[in-house]
């Protein structure tokens, strides 16, 4: 366990001056996060040789799970939309009392909304057409996924 | 015992994603956020009970098992929970899904007034009269989020 831990803080050390050096030069990608493969191809060498231990395979799925919710928030920071969620509690610190005018003031149509859709545009899950836009079969899938899970969880989403 | 790890881990996250799929049949939308948490730990509490009462496993084990469910809860929360309840770009995804060719119907006002609810809901505000809101007393939990995300800059700037 100390050991993943410890493979796990110095592939985000080296991840955390990689991405730094990228974004010197203006580079955003998500190719730097395969620096985590070279530190579980490391576990990987320092665990087989004792095999036969207890803690080897949670060791490796501890390794792999770190890094899944590294790459997650990792994924979620270069988004770098505007989360309306702490923009409202956010301006509760300085003004204790808010009027609903006030708190919708605080957003702009284009912040929350066009920018989203210039990004499902990007990521080639919906098109422009005519007055408005269309989905495309790669969204149809993410959609399909998403009501299968609302309908487990009898969730709607949200938004 | 590496399988013994395993399995309570995976076991109580199967038992933590059934306890939420029956608990959110029957409590208010806006309530979810608050049953997640209550239901990881009231699986934590059943975990441990049956692990350390029952089966006999060491402690050490025990706490490697509530590490990796953990880290499979936070996946679960961030990575599919958030995206449904409050993603604004999966809400969009599935207006324009809904809707075909039309412009969707999804505004600012819809986003601010959902978010005010959550959190007058959770205690985290607290509405004065129609439209005037004020800090609540309850601890707000997306202070963990934000302490995330606060990390995550400084490891990660994006400008």
């Amino acid at each position: 366990m100390v050991l993943s831990i410890g493979i796990f803080i110095g592939s985000l050390v080296v991840h955390s001056v990689l991405h730094k050096m990228l974004i010197h030069r203006t580079i955003v990608t998500l190719w730097s996060t395969l620096i985590y493969s070279a530190g579980f191809v490391i576990l990987l060498v320092l665990l087989l040789p004792v095999g036969d231990s207890a803690y080897v395979a949670p060791s490796i799925v501890l390794y792999i799970l770190l890094t899944f919710n590294t790459v997650l928030w990792y994924i979620f920071l270069l988004h770098g939309a505007i989360i309306p969620s702490s923009v409202i509690l956010a301006s509760f610190v300085p003004k204790h009392t808010q009027t609903y005018r006030q708190i919708r003031g605080l957003f702009k149509e284009k912040d929350l909304l066009d920018d989203r859709l210039e990004d499902l545009i990007g990521a080639k899950l919906i098109v422009r057409r005519n007055a408005g836009y269309d989905i495309t079969s790669k969204g149809k899938w993410i959609v399909l996924v998403i009501t299968v899970y609302c309908r487990i969880f009898h969730q709607e989403l949200g938004g | 015992m590496g399988k013994t790890i395993l399995l309570a881990a995976g076991g109580a996250f199967v038992f933590f994603l059934l306890l939420t799929a029956i608990i959110f049949r029957v409590i208010s939308p806006l309530r979810t956020l608050l049953w997640l948490m209550r239901n990881y730990f009231i699986t934590i509490f059943f975990l441990v009970i049956l692990c350390a009462c029952i089966l006999n496993i060491p402690y050490a084990a025990i706490g490697f098992s509530l590490v990796l469910y953990s880290l499979l809860v936070s996946l679960f929360v961030f990575g599919v929970y958030s995206a449904v309840e409050s993603s604004i770009t999966m809400r969009l995804l599935g207006e324009i899904s809904e809707e075909g060719k039309g412009v969707h119907r999804y505004t600012c006002d819809t986003i601010v007034r959902r978010r005010l609810d959550r959190f007058v809901s959770l205690g985290i505000l607290q509405k004065i009269n129609r439209d005037t809101y004020c800090m609540g007393t309850r601890v707000n939990p997306f202070a963990i989020r934000e302490k995330i995300i606060d990390g995550l800059r400084y490891l990660f700037p994006v400008s």
